[in-house]
């Protein structure tokens, strides 16, 4: 994979969402970039987000009141926002989880049928 | 609902939220970058492969804020769009409630223009309006707004020289002046001013120039005038060359040098007034009488950097040096804003302000009397579309989606209503103006629609929909789905006890209206045929006015001696009695206000009285009886005593003879009571306010004649016995019932206003319960058909019909004639002496009300005993 290719995968709608949810289930603040490169690293470089499609997700997260961000220094001193997950998010982030393991054994058994 | 606020956040935040985004892209922008250079690449390869990397950051930065925005937006538009074909299906529903609505707010909205315009703006017409001030004193006997009406002109000099917190100040006097020559004279109402007074208000005069300060140099006053330009227009047909002509004014030429602009003609101090001049211009038509001391309005322009508070301050100081009149001293100052509400006294219980606040109950009442209308109509229309709504449930619509979609039907319907209620508000305190004409002399308007007036029509188009749309909107969703679909008519009426409740509501509220009106009506109605308490019929009151410049004290006491001699002189029978006055009574507060107190109480105590100075006649010509002591005689006209009424009896010497005791007038003058009279409503038309008469001294003030004599008017033997005594003298003859008529005339604004709120009220709550009864008859039409086919009698089925609502109806009836009773126990002080539980009103109502009911439930009625069962039951 050659440098510049930003590869953004289709990805089910909300997936991101999930993920990013997931990402900052750890607890610790991060800011954007910082979850960008959780999730490229921790998905072996095959999750590629770029920010037109990670800033309008965490914007739609803060909408619904399910992270929400603070602005601090980041690692090189410049400002960033950092998110943290909410309370309400944390209780999404587990519905959601339910309703992705549904889908993925749901198409599972659509791909290898019985 | 918490989505809702953080989107009403982000549009209020809207700048920050961009900034931080923006910041944040460009965070992760250069993250990336550093990134790349560690692994190798040169810095500016680095900063493009970034740049390619992240894709196109203005898109990130769209789609970022498209998700707050857009989509919100957009469902906004799809409701408002549904909501207004539905609406334009209906056209006949969407009219009577957009006029309604119209009317309402209209209606509100043209009060807030008007308390706007009128109350809570500063002097139009005026430079930099908000940094002038007006000042006033606060009178030895508490809060006093025009004590011995304003200033002394040495406290205005005082001010003029020493205060720093002012760069400039004017005093000014409202002055009736004869303008013209012989029988063209016309009295006017002129206002004398400082010759800074254009100047320092900055007030723009066009053609010709304002007043200058050479023109009031005391010893070198200019006789020259400034004309008001409405004056201007009706006098000299807004004819430019006018600039050097002569106008003669109390006799001696002026010289008008200018025209004064017209927006200034509607601040306070300009309403009414034609001409402005020089304050020291009555030394050239009185050359007798020493120069005017007292008593001038005093306003004035802050100091560059000064604050209201250091003018109080600094004013307030200065003011303990002040001597008014009668040798008092203030107790300081009151500093306030030009704006007509903020002139001490306005805020009063009887002000205008009070006035205006009933009004806007009323029509608040009015208001919510539509709401509970329009909510009922939606409720209807709801529960027609029970079908529709369960169809959209079931399809997977979320409640709240359609919550929101028929609440947003309410708001299209509220704003188009208050679209049309604006252009009412625009246009109707112009047709009240020019209808009330003279009127209104007392009331210096100036309206305008402007963005407060727009913002409170919304504020209130905005309310009217959560009010009439919300209860409808949740009660048509509450629906289950299998059952709405199963309905072919709607809900029985049972299931919706909302509409009932509104039917109540407005019941209860047309009856609060209602019986206020009729309350207020009964009360006029005694106002006009009430016990004045002297004689009012017979007596005629004559004043007059002497020839500019030619009477001294001297010669002024000698009119009136020879006059009292013609008088006297008459044949026997010609007039019963006449006396002098300073004031003949008018019913209103007129005269002298006074503080009073007893010497054994303290200055401070000292309470504000009217008085008159009368002649020894005057009791006997008005028919006042004397209840203790005597009345005047000849021989007290040198004397200090008075005769009191007996709410100033009351009120000083309670429970005690005041016959020989004595009081004191201001800080030292005494005076001993010789008589008590009845009270008699000489000065009010209300409550007896406390009072006391002195003699009339001869000379100084040019008294009233009042004439008592009942074979008609004298007028024209007096008028020859003026003519005789000096030609010049010109007379004018007012009959107290005159003035009593103008008082009735008054007082009937009030109680007709509320009965046409109430009206408006009534034929509301008649189309509500007309509504509200026809559709519970067309609910119920199969019922009704297989009732008739079973043989039930026609007034069985009125009664099945009319039982369901009439319930609420009379809850309505109840709950309002307990709100009348409260609302008219507070209206008390406006009831002339009338019970708040006077019968003939409440009668009234109740009669009014069942006419109304019967009306409304006549033609449903006709209709439900018309149902042909056969087509009722081939309804389905």
């Amino acid at each position: 994979m050659g440098v510049g290719v930003a590869y953004v995968p289709d990805l089910l709608p909300g997936t991101l969402e999930l993920l990013i949810l997931r990402t900052l289930a750890g607890g610790d603040p991060m800011h954007g970039y910082g979850i960008a490169q959780h999730l490229k690293s921790v998905s072996d470089e095959v999750l590629q987000v770029g920010e037109s499609s990670l800033y309008p997700a965490l914007q739609r997260l803060l909408l619904k009141g399910w992270v929400k961000g603070a602005w601090g220094a980041s690692e090189n001193n410049r400002r960033a926002r950092f998110y943290t997950l909410t309370a309400a998010g944390r209780k999404q982030l587990a519905v959601e989880r339910r309703e992705f393991d549904r889908l993925i054994v749901a198409i599972h058994k659509v791909l290898n049928p019985a | 609902m918490r989505d809702l606020l953080r989107r009403v956040w982000y549009v209020v935040r809207q700048r920050q939220f961009e900034r931080e985004l923006a910041e944040e892209i460009e965070f992760h922008r250069a993250m990336a970058q550093r990134d790349l250079e560690q692994r190798g690449i040169g810095t500016v390869t680095a900063n493009h492969a970034a740049r390619r990397l992240l894709g196109n950051t203005t898109l990130a930065r769209e789609d970022s804020r498209g998700v707050w925005i857009w989509p919100w937006l957009e469902s906004i538009w799809q409701d408002a769009a549904y909501a207004m074909r539905n609406l334009r299906r209906q056209p006949g529903f969407t009219a009577v409630v957009v006029l309604v609505l119209a009317t309402v707010i209209g209606l509100h909205t043209t009060l807030v223009t008007v308390i706007a315009g009128v109350v809570l703006r500063p002097w139009p017409g005026v430079h930099d309006a908000h940094r002038v001030v007006a000042v006033y004193l606060l009178g030895p006997a508490g809060r006093s707004a025009g004590f011995a009406g304003g200033l002394p002109l040495s406290a205005y000099r005082m001010i003029a020289e020493r205060a720093r917190s002012l760069s400039g100040v004017v005093a000014t006097r409202a002055e009736e002046v004869l303008v013209g020559t012989g029988d063209s004279a016309r009295s006017t109402e002129s206002l004398l001013v400082t010759g800074n007074f254009f100047d320092v208000l900055g007030i723009g005069v066009a053609p010709g120039r304002g007043l200058r300060p050479d023109d009031d140099r005391p010893g070198r006053a200019q006789p020259v005038a400034v004309l008001a330009y409405d004056y201007w227009q009706s006098h000299f047909g807004g004819d430019p060359g006018v600039i050097g002509a002569d106008i003669r004014v109390n006799d001696v030429p002026f010289t008008i040098v200018g025209v004064a602009s017209r927006d200034f003609s509607s601040a306070e101090p300009a309403y009414g007034k034609q001409l402005f001049l020089p304050i020291t211009a009555a030394s050239q038509w009185k050359p007798h009488e020493p120069p005017i001391t007292c008593c001038v309005d005093v306003a004035g322009r802050m100091a560059a950097g000064a604050t209201r508070e250091q003018a109080r301050a600094e004013l307030d100081l200065l003011s303990r040096e002040f001597v008014l009149p009668d040798g008092m001293r203030p107790r300081g100052v009151i500093v306030t804003g030009t704006e007509f509400a903020s002139r001490p006294g306005r805020t009063d219980a009887v002000g205008p302000l009070a006035a205006a606040s009933a009004i806007s109950a009323g029509l608040l009442l009015v208001w919510l009397v539509a709401c509970a209308n329009i909510g009922n109509l939606l409720l209807a229309r709801a529960a027609a579309r029970v079908q529709e709504i369960g169809i959209r449930l079931s399809l997977g619509a979320s409640r709240r989606r359609l919550i929101r979609q028929l609440l947003t039907e309410g708001l299209v319907l509220a704003l188009s209503g208050s679209t049309v209620g604006i252009g009412i508000a625009y246009q109707l305190p112009f047709v009240l103006l020019h209808f009330l004409g003279g009127a209104t002399a007392a009331f210096p308007f100036r309206v305008e629609v402007d963005a407060v007036v727009l913002g409170y029509a919304l504020l209130l188009a905005g309310v009217s929909a959560a009010v009439f749309g919300l209860a409808p909107a949740l009660f048509a969703t509450r629906t289950d789905v299998a059952a709405a679909l199963n309905e072919r008519e709607g809900l029985p009426a049972s299931k919706f006890p909302l509409r009932g409740l509104l039917l109540a509501v407005q019941v209860a509220l047309s009856v609060v209206l209602l019986v206020s009106a009729g309350l207020l009506m009964r009360g006029a109605q005694r106002a006009g045929a009430f016990d004045p308490g002297f004689a009012v019929n017979d007596v005629t009151a004559v004043s007059f006015e002497l020839p500019p410049g030619t009477y001294d004290d001297a010669r002024k006491g000698a009119f009136f001696t020879d006059l009292t001699d013609a008088l006297r002189g008459l044949p026997a029978n010609a007039i019963d009695a006449f006396g002098f006055a300073t004031w003949e009574p008018t019913f209103i507060r007129r005269g002298y206000q006074t503080p009073i107190h007893l010497p054994d109480q303290a200055l401070a105590e000292a309470k504000m009285v009217t008085n008159v100075d009368v002649s020894a006649d005057y009791l006997n010509t008005l028919r006042i009886p004397i209840v203790a002591g005597r009345n005047f005689e000849a021989s007290d006209d040198a004397r200090l005593v008075a005769v009191i009424n007996q709410a100033m009896a009351r009120q000083f010497w309670p429970n005690e003879n005041p016959v020989g005791t004595t009081f004191l007038v201001g800080r030292a003058e005494s005076r001993e009571v010789i008589g008590v009279m009845r009270d008699a409503h000489t000065h009010s038309m209300e409550r007896v306010p406390p009072l006391f008469y002195q003699p009339l001294r001869q000379g100084r003030v040019v008294p009233r004649l009042v004439i008592r004599s009942s074979r008609g008017v004298p007028s024209g033997q007096v008028r020859r016995i003026v003519e005789r005594l000096d030609p010049r003298v010109r007379i004018q003859v007012t009959p107290l019932s005159a003035h009593l008529e103008a008082r009735v005339a008054e007082s009937k604004w009030g109680p007709m206003l509320a009965a046409v709120l109430g009206g408006f009220a009534l034929v509301l709550a008649t189309v509500g319960m007309f509504g509200v009864f026809a559709y519970a008859v067309r609910q119920r039409t199969r019922e009704i058909g297989i009732r008739m086919a079973l043989g039930a009698q026609p007034s069985a089925v009125v009664r099945l019909i009319l039982a369901g609502h009439s319930r609420a109806v009379a809850a309505g009836l109840v709950v309002g004639l307990l709100g009348a009773v409260a609302s008219s126990v507070v209206m008390r002080s406006r009831l002339h002496g009338l019970s708040p539980f006077d019968p003939v009103a409440y009668l009234g109502v109740a009669a009014l009300l069942a006419a109304a009911g019967l009306a409304a439930s006549y033609l449903p009625a006709r209709r439900a005993v018309r149902v042909d069962p056969v087509v009722a039951l081939r309804y389905e």
